[in-house]
Formats: structure tokens, sequence, C-alpha cells
């Protein structure tokens, strides 16, 4: 096989990672960072994904973004490009969680699933 | 008829009357009232006279054993117009499911239904001098005021409109109608000591009174009504013990018993409003609209099993100052002498962080000035960013929440009260739930979200507990002598020609204030004793 086509064969096997040939771990990040581009500042979402752990006793971000059911709750969002189509995709589901009674208590703050698990997914990349 | 003064009558006289009412407060004015041409003789008695005099007053005074701190002698008063002479007037209809429960063995379930009582709540809002008697259908008062109202989930939450009334001052308002009444007389600083009973307490013959620098007297009825409020209508049929001994009407022992106030839990959540904030002045202060003022609470929407009546109201805040609101915490805490459930170094640390804004606080509470050290804005100036949820909440009946007499005597030799009130878990789990709806709703409609405060565990309540004054339930009503000391038509159980009027024949306490309910039933009352002496 010559160079340049194995290079090519390479870059497509590149392109098709997104779409869900790459293994668990990598979509977490891949995810936490687009989120992560979401937000003024990832300073918040730090400290709420802190005070989320503390209160379960739990220490590891990935680990407790994977119990939350973050990868299947945020699978539908790796379709969307855009970066407002995805905050509003990411308001309409918190919204539902509200409505389907989707929360978890965070020192007392009532939250939204997703958006905790979201936090948490943010804390897991810095 | 001119009001007369007991004081003046000989020793050991007697009045004859065809109906005698005791007590002149929201039920007796309303019940004596309504029967100002019904073509018989009605005798009001009143204790006190016609402003507040200490020495009756002191007549109020007794002991608490229960729940949070209530000053008896505070909470009600003892003269012409009785506890209307203080109230702040918000009025609205008990929900029809607080009369009829889903369940219907359900102890809350009332006699009659709210259908039963709707000509009399419409006739009652006219004499709270309120607006149009509407509560459910929000637009006109929407369309009339600009205002907005939040697109609750009506299986969760709904708006629960409350009016409010001027307040009406039941004794100054309808004194005039009294007066001039012909077959009314009103006899104050009548203190009634004793219902009185032929020799099987089956039936009443009339009452004793004194006066407190004056004669014993009597008055013989056809018919005895007891008006003299939530506790005290339960206080005077203890007292009446000659000879039924454990009570009049106590067969059963349940005279006192299922006393009921809506415990008030303030700042018991916090909501950080998100902005853009819609328009929420419907829930955050009273408008003048319509001939009255009206305001919004937030209450269940659909039934929910062990989850009682609850009412959430908004308390804005112009400006997010953590170390205020935990000084408040610690100090609550200090008072009710626990630890805050988050720490007080949690509190600590957040009042230090804030530390200009507390001293600035703390600088013009204690010198009473506007202007503090620090020259820090008005906090309640500004842009709205949060709100304190203070919630309110139905009391489930319990027969170990109660008053019973105490051995101490009032200056008339009567024994005094003791209230030992009773707020539990079923109340607890209303609050909690009721702020979860609350907060869930927030998040759904973007409006914010809310930090709920923790409860102790156990019989424990926060520092923040109040009681609302409401005083309901001590003669509650039932079709089961054993569950009730009056029937559907407030009759007492067993004794022919004696009945009760006020917030104490309420079986269940709803949410709502008690005070048009409390006419209402009065009303109905007077329509009774019509068919009754006519």
């Amino acid at each position: 096989m010559s160079t340049t086509r194995r290079g090519v064969l390479v870059a497509a096997a590149l392109v098709a990672l997104p779409a869900g040939k790459a293994p668990a771990d990598d979509h977490l990040a891949i995810l936490g960072r687009r989120l992560m581009g979401l937000l003024d500042g990832p300073a918040s979402a730090c400290r709420i994904a802190s005070a989320y752990l503390a209160g379960i006793g739990g220490t590891d971000f990935r680990r407790v973004a994977v119990d939350l059911g973050m990868p299947a709750m945020l699978a539908p969002a790796r379709g969307i490009v855009e970066t407002e189509a995805l905050r509003t995709w990411l308001g309409t589901r918190i919204r539902t969680d509200f409505e389907t009674g989707a929360v978890v208590d965070v020192d007392g703050w009532r939250l939204s699933r997703t958006e905790v698990g979201a936090c948490v997914l943010v804390a897991g990349v810095i | 008829m001119m009001f007369r003064d007991a004081r003046q009558l000989s020793a050991g006289a007697s009045l004859e009357t065809d109906l005698c009412i005791v007590g002149a407060g929201a039920a007796g004015i309303t019940l004596a009232w309504s029967l100002r041409d019904a073509g018989f003789r009605v005798l009001l008695l009143e204790s006190g006279g016609l402003e507040l005099e200490e020495a009756t007053q002191d007549l109020y005074k007794g002991e608490n054993r229960g729940g949070p701190e209530f000053d008896l002698d505070v909470l009600r008063l003892r003269f012409f117009g009785g506890t209307t002479n203080h109230w702040v007037g918000w009025c609205r209809p008990f929900e029809p499911e607080d009369f009829k429960p889903a369940d219907p063995s359900d102890l809350r379930t009332w006699p009659l239904s709210r259908a039963d009582l709707e000509p009399y709540y419409r006739r009652a809002q006219t004499l709270c001098e309120l607006g149009p008697y509407n509560y459910d259908d929000l637009s006109p008062w929407l369309k009339a005021s600009g205002l907005t109202a939040l697109e609750l989930d009506p299986r969760k939450l709904k708006t629960a409109l409350f009016q409010v009334s001027p307040p009406t001052r039941f004794g100054t308002t309808y004194r005039g109608a009294l007066e001039q009444a012909e077959n009314i007389t009103v006899y104050l600083h009548s203190n009634v000591v004793e219902v009185r009973t032929d020799d099987t307490a089956r039936r009443v013959v009339g009452v004793r009174a004194r006066s407190l620098e004056g004669p014993t007297f009597e008055v013989s009825a056809r018919i005895v009504v007891l008006a003299t409020g939530g506790l005290e209508n339960a206080r005077v049929l203890l007292l009446s013990n000659q000879v039924q001994k454990v009570g009049l009407g106590n067969g059963h022992d349940v005279v006192g018993r299922y006393f009921m106030d809506h415990p008030w839990l303030t700042g018991a959540a916090f909501a950080a409003f998100a902005t853009p904030l819609p328009d929420l002045r419907l829930y955050l202060d009273e408008t003048a609209v319509l001939g009255t003022s009206i305001f919004g609470a937030l209450t269940l929407g659909g039934y929910e099993p062990g989850i009682g009546g609850f009412r959430v109201l908004l308390r804005p805040m112009h400006r997010v100052v953590e170390g205020l609101s935990s000084l408040r915490a610690i100090a609550g805490a200090i008072e009710g002498f626990h630890a805050p459930p988050e720490g007080f170094w949690y509190h600590l640390s957040r009042v230090l962080a804030d530390y200009d804004a507390v001293i600035d606080a703390t600088y013009k509470n204690v010198f009473n000035t506007r202007t503090g050290p620090f020259n820090l804005p008005d906090p309640n100036s500004g842009p709205i960013v949060g709100a304190y949820l203070d919630v309110n909440v139905e009391q489930f009946p319990s027969p170990a929440s109660r008053v019973t007499l105490s051995d101490e005597r009032d200056a008339l030799g009567q024994r005094r009260l003791v209230l030992d009130w009773r707020p539990g878990v079923a109340e607890k789990q209303t609050i909690q739930r009721g702020l979860e709806l609350v907060a869930n709703e927030f998040g759904r409609l973007g409006l914010g979200r809310v930090h709920i405060s923790s409860l102790p565990d156990g019989d424990r309540w926060p520092a923040t507990l109040w009681g609302s004054r409401h005083l309901m339930g001590t003669t509650r009503m039932s079709d089961d002598p054993r569950t009730g000391v009056v029937d559907g038509t407030c009759r007492v159980h067993g004794v022919d020609n004696l009945y009760v009027a006020g917030s104490s024949v309420f079986p269940s306490s709803s949410y709502a204030n008690p005070t048009l309910t409390i006419v209402a039933l009065a009303l109905r009352l007077g329509d009774e004793l019509r068919r009754q002496l006519a």
C-alpha cells in the first residue's frame, strides 16, 4: 500500500471517530470540552461538581459522570455541531429534567441531573 | 337597641331572650347581624368593652406547652369586634378537597361540602368588604391589573389568589347596624362563666355571666351559641361541668382536642432568579384592582397522598447578601438552642466574607438610621435578584394537639387554658414536598434555582417556625360524636339547643386563612337558627 493511500485511510478513520467508533472515555472528554465552551467561566461548574462529589462521597469526576448516566443522556448532543444549537438543546434537556423530576440535591440546591452531570464532565476535563 | 353595660346590672339580675350569642368577634357579630330582622330576640354578650382593657385582656392569659411560643393574651383580642381588631385581612375560601379529601375515612372530612357553603361564601365576601367573588379564574384579575401569572403545570402547582380585606374591623363596621336592630341587645363586660343545663345535660337553659367589677347575672335562652373563638369555645365547654363533669358535650373526650394552626416557616427556601426575570408582581406584593387588593401564592395543584395543602409566598430580595442571611441563621440557631444544619463555621465564613454589608445593616438597625458607616445602597432598592420562600401549611388533625385547663385561675376564678400545639411529621413532609414542587417548576420555567433548607429530624423544628395564629379545630365538626363535638349544623352532639360558631368547629385547616370561612359558617348557622326559632 502506498504512503498516500495509507494516509487517506488513517485520515478517514480519524474523521469517523466522532460517529461513535472511539472509546467511551474520549467521548466524555470531547463532550466535556464542548460543554466548557458554553460556560462564561468553568470555575462555578467546578464548584458545583466538587460540591456534588462531596455530597455523595465520590472522588472520580469521570466515574461520577458515568454513574449519572451522562454518556447516554448526552449522546443525542454529539450530532449537534453549532454551539448555540447545543446550548438550546442543553437548556431544553435541563427543563425536561425538572419536569420529570430528574433532579439532584447539591448542598441544598435543587439542580437538574443533566446540568450537574455537565458540570462534572467539565470538571473532569479541566 | 343601645349597647348596655352589664356592670350596671344589679346582682342576681335575670335576663331572658330567645337566642343568646356568647362572644362578639367575627362569628358572633356576623350571626347577630344576619338575624337583625329575624322577629325573635337576640342577646349578644361580649366579655370586653368597646376598646381594649388590660384587666379583661388578662383573662386570655394561659400556658403554652407545645410548638413555638404562643402568647395567648397577645394573639387574641377580648373586646367588641374580637380578633378582627388586629387581623390583616387575607381572604380565600377553602378548597373543595379541604371539605372532602380523597379518602372518605380521612379525619379532615367535613359533614358538608364546599358547594353547600358556596352561597354563604358569596355573602361573606361582602361582609369582609372584598372584591368580586372569583378566586378560580385569574383572567379578569390579570386583565384588569396588567399582572402576569406563571404558566404552572396544574398537576403540580397552581396560583392561589388571595383577596385582602381593608381589613374589616367587625366591631366598628357593624356596630351601627346592631344598635339600630330592634330585636338585638348587646351587653358589654359580660363574661360567661358557665353554660347552664337541665339535670340531664341534654338541654341548655341559659348562661351564667359575671362582670369583672360587677355582678353575676343569669340569662335564660331557648338557644345558646358559643362564639368566643378557636380556643375559648373549648374552654367554656370544659368549664361548664356542673352536670356533665368532663365538660359539656365532652362525653367522648373530644372537646379541646385536634387543635390546628398553620405552621409557618419563614425563609424555608431561597430562589436565585435567572435573568431576564419575568413579571412576578402578582406573587411579590399586593396589587389594588377591582375594588380590592390581591396577591398570588403557589399551592398544590394535584392530589398527593399524605401531602396536605400549602402556600408558598415569595419575599423579594433586591441584593444578595449571603452574610446577612447567614447572620440570621446563626442568630436563629442560638435562639433555638441548636446549631444551624450547615454548621456554624459555614455561616461564620459567609458573615466574614460579607463583613462590610453585615456591619452596615447591623449599624442601621441598632441606630435606626438609613445611612450606615459604609454608605452602602439600600438593600431594598435595585433589581430583584431572588426571593425567600415562606411556606405556610395545612395541619393534619391530631388528638394530641390540644387545649386543656390548667390549675391556675383568672380574676373570675376560672381555670386558665393550656395550649399544647403539636405540628408533626406530616406537616414537615408537606413543607418539603411543597418546596420541591416549587423548585422543580422554577427550573422547568427557567426562573432560576432554589435552595431548600434542611429540616431537623423528629419533633424538632427550626427557630424560624411560627404559628399563624389561626386557631382551629377544638370543637370540631363531625357526623360521629366520637370524632366531633358538633354536627353538620354546628349543634353540640347530645345537647339539643347548644351551637358553636367560629373556627373551633373546623375539622380541617386548609392552607387558606380562616376568617372568610368563619363568616360563611356563621351566616349558614344564622339560616339554621331562623328555621329553629321561627
